[in-house]
């Protein structure tokens, strides 16, 4: 098989997943791909070490997990392992808002055949155990798709298409490399005097090997600000990838180029046991190797700005059995919660208008039912133009609830 | 003696069309045209002539259209000349749910309304305005909440825009943004619907009766916004006519795979629209892709290069190799393309064509990475049957349209006759209630 057929063969097995791993069953990554608001690649595959460590995986078994400090990302998010033959496994991520308790990683399926005693547990007696049912088994039909293929299945797995696959991605790798500049440079962000980030990002070739080296030595202790080393590593991943245009060949070739060096219990390697800061960190993470990267190749090298840091919110409001996210960076706005909750007459919108680059909306909630809504990441409310108020106050993250007459005000600017 | 009926399938790049003789019971003509060569009046203008030819009576003739013409708008922001009359405070509000998502509508059209200033001398005046900004306006979407604005108020907005000469799209539903979005869409797509409509009624005469295929059939009244899935729930239906779940279309201008499920929401271009349809999914690779070398100097295709206009090289002009290049040979064997690409039968424009595969080919500089074109041709077909796999869980799958045989494979098969759209959609339109007398 070609280059060509090789990446084929992974866009095909991945089509169905937005984000997603895939690896072999010695735990190389073989392709992965993040195409959601969170990136995850590293995260599988700690989630896909301890699965392989402590429940051996066998073929059409399958598993889910969300203990941000045993493998997950955060309670919402739940990730997924399915052993599609002996050599192949995919691991993939889905949010299931309701889900507000740890899983620690589970066997749902057993050889293809439902472990009771685990669905009882898990699934039934909840307020939500419909949804949650609907939810898993649309996931397990996802990977029963592809067990339907067995020829094509038995052709990924097969070890000389993946040694290939992984030659044909250093092959890449080298080419892109080298398309871009070398530098060091360091740069930082501080969210209190002994709360520092500290990024120092070498990307250099050294007796024949190309690297790229992410120090976060001088990166403080952690105290309540905190995420786990594989939530900061994938973030950062993710923007080298698409930097250097490795997305479609990237695989364990690649990601052994990538180098951290991170501090024992540092704001960047210590879990939090909710995954509360994933989000923040992770924008942080991505926010200075983009930096650091458009330094490095930026023609006028002399003109060197200080990162500043771009401010967003991500927020999400909850109704009944209902979520909706919504997303406000200086680039894009996604708001679902608005046009939902108006339509079923919860909320009464006053304002929602777009003039120019300022966006505002204003809505009174007009239900009964208490809504939620939950600021997701820590955003700076005294200097960013993104703004959240209910009845005129800013909110800051962490869960708000809202009453019948509640105003609440959003606005923004491009 | 009964009318001829035409049938006439437009699509983003060519057209089919045939008259039925309903005297005989037979398709009498049938053509099809690669519209960036040969437009849509020489093809209805050739029609009239075979009428008369025929002797067939083209006065009051019924026109049966089905249509993906209106994906071609797609790519674009619309409501350029369109104004909107809304209650202020909710300008553009239709576009807040998704930033990415294309303009339906210019804000320097917009007109805000305070039910205090529901009079004429202020709608003049900022009618006069919008005119200024776009002295071609001639539409106008009014969307003004109940809540906010009697009936009487509206009555009056709609007769002052009525009598200024401009064309009225009331929206039903103006607190719903989904339904804003539709009547914005059904303005914004006004322009190309009467141009296709003008375009049947010019060639066969002011009483030409025009049915497009909209959700559940042939339709002579309906939102423009139906236009837009005309031919996949044509498909759908044909799905389901033939008690299938799912099939393959393949034709010049788009590869798809459809699933015999309807759905109540579309996503759009634009966001949300709530209109009855059976969605699609495209397969990876869009026939008009342009082939190239990547960075890498792979030759591959680009998925955000698609050059409907020249077209492929194929057809005679470009200089630009497509997608649908690879298979030249086979189209070159396929009836219908015989037709619609002509110059294929020359033997320079294949001298051509080997060409530019051979520089391509040449220029690639990885040898794990190389493809030949013949190679590219096979991956894509293979893909294509694997991702029909997929979608349809490993059940065999009826291969659907006028280039199915091209890519058909030994599980999946296109229906034994070869495909022809006329002859599709005087059998769709006889199922769907009989043809007018």
């Amino acid at each position: 098989m070609n280059g060509l057929q090789l990446k084929n063969q992974f866009e095909l097995l991945t089509k169905f997943f937005k984000s997603c791993s895939v690896v072999n069953a010695d735990g190389t990554l073989l392709y992965s791909k993040d195409q959601g608001r969170h990136s995850l690649t590293t995260t599988r595959l700690v989630a896909f070490q301890i699965v392989k460590k402590y429940l051996q995986p066998q073929p059409l078994d399958f598993f889910v997990l969300n203990d941000p400090e045993n493998g997950g990302f955060q309670l919402t998010k739940q990730i997924f392992i399915a052993a599609l033959q002996p050599n192949l496994f995919l691991v993939w991520d889905e949010d299931f808002e309701a889900i507000d308790f740890k899983i620690p990683p589970t066997p749902l399926f057993d050889k293809g055949v439902r472990n009771e005693f685990v669905w009882k547990a898990l699934v039934e007696n909840r307020p939500y155990s419909p949804a949650l049912e609907v939810f898993i088994n649309q996931q397990k039909a996802k990977a029963d798709a592809l067990l339907k293929m067995p020829q094509f299945l038995d052709s990924v797995s097969a070890n000389k298409n993946q040694q290939d696959w992984l030659k044909v991605s250093q092959e890449v790798f080298n080419v892109l490399f080298n398309t871009k500049a070398q530098s060091s440079g360091e740069a930082h962000f501080k969210m209190a005097p002994t709360q520092m980030i500290k990024l120092k990002l070498t990307v250099e070739e050294k007796q024949n090997v190309k690297m790229f080296v992410l120090d976060m030595t001088n990166t403080n202790l952690a105290t309540d600000f905190h995420a786990a080393s594989h939530v900061f590593e994938s973030a950062a991943v993710k923007k080298i990838i698409d930097f250097y245009g490795f997305a479609e060949f990237f695989n364990q070739s690649i990601l052994d180029k990538i180098k951290m060096i991170l501090p024992p219990r540092s704001i960047v390697s210590k879990p939090h046991a909710e995954g509360l800061h994933n989000i923040s960190i992770q924008a942080i993470a991505s926010q200075l190797c983009e930096h650091l990267l458009a330094q490095f190749n930026n023609p006028s090298r002399k003109s060197h700005t200080s990162f500043q840091y771009s401010n967003f919110l991500s927020f999400k409001v909850q109704s009944g059995n209902s979520y909706y996210n919504n997303l406000i960076t200086k680039q894009c706005a996604t708001i679902d919660c608005v046009e939902a909750l108006a339509n079923s007459h919860k909320i009464e919108v006053k304002t929602m208008r777009r003039l120019e680059n300022r966006s505002h909306i204003q809505f009174e909630v007009k239900c009964q039912e208490e809504l939620t809504l939950t600021v997701d990441n820590k955003y700076d409310i005294e200097s960013s133009d993104i703004k959240l108020k209910v009845n005129g106050k800013p909110q800051v993250r962490g869960c708000h609830k809202l009453v019948k007459s509640d105003l609440v005000e959003i606005s923004w600017e491009f | 003696m009964p009318k001829p009926a035409i049938a006439l399938y437009l699509g983003e790049t060519y057209a089919s069309l045939g008259i039925f003789n309903r005297a005989s019971g037979a398709i009498q003509f049938e053509k099809s045209v690669f519209l960036p060569q040969v437009s849509l009046k020489n093809l209805l203008s050739q029609a009239k002539n075979k009428l008369q030819e025929l002797q067939l009576d083209s006065e009051g003739v019924s026109v049966f259209v089905v249509t993906n013409y209106f994906d071609r708008l797609k790519q674009f922001r619309l409501g350029g000349s369109i104004s909107q009359v809304i209650a202020k405070g909710f300008e553009n509000s239709y576009s807040l749910k998704d930033s990415k998502l294309l303009s339906l509508a210019a804000s320097q059209l917009i007109i805000t309304i305070e039910n205090e200033n529901v009079d004429t001398s202020f709608l003049q005046s900022e009618l006069d305005r919008v005119k200024k900004v776009n002295p071609d306006l001639n539409k106008v979407v009014i969307a003004l909440p109940e809540s906010k604005f009697t009936s009487a108020q509206v009555d009056q907005i709609v007769n002052f825009f009525t009598a200024a000469g401009l064309k009225i799209f009331l929206c039903a539903q103006p607190h719903n943004q989904s339904e804003l979005r539709k009547t914005l869409l059904n303005a914004g797509s006004e322009g190309t619907r009467e141009e296709v409509s003008k375009d049947l009624s010019e060639a066969f005469g002011a009483k030409t009766e025009i049915f497009y295929f909209c959700h559940n059939g042939f339709k002579s009244k309906f939102e423009n916004a139906e236009l837009f899935n005309s031919s996949n729930n044509f498909f759908a239906h044909w799905l389901k006519k033939n008690n299938l779940n799912h099939g393959a279309y393949f034709d010049v201008e788009t590869f798809k795979f459809l699933k015999n499920h309807p759905a109540a929401n579309w996503e759009s271009p634009w966001g949300t629209i709530p209109i009855d349809h059976f969605d699609q999914t495209e397969f990876e690779v869009h026939p008009f892709a342009e082939l190239k070398l990547d960075q890498l100097s792979m030759l591959s295709f680009d998925k955000s290069s698609i050059q409907l206009e020249p077209g492929p090289v194929v057809a005679g002009r470009a200089i630009k190799p497509l997608v649908l290049d690879l298979f030249w040979q086979e189209l070159k064997d396929n009836g219908f393309c015989a037709g619609l690409f002509s110059a294929l039968a020359q033997d320079n424009l294949k001298s051509k064509i080997q060409n530019i595969f051979s520089v391509l080919e040449k220029g690639q500089k990885s040898s794990s990475l190389f493809v030949s074109g013949d190679e590219l041709k096979n991956q894509i077909r293979s893909a294509i049957h694997a991702q029909v796999d997929l979608l349809a869980s490993g059940e065999a799958v009826r291969f659907y349209g006028p280039l199915a045989d091209v890519f058909k494979s030994p599980r999946h098969k296109p229906k034994e006759k070869s495909f022809s759209w006329p002859q599709e959609i005087i059998a769709m339109a006889e199922a769907n209630g009989g043809l007018p007398s």
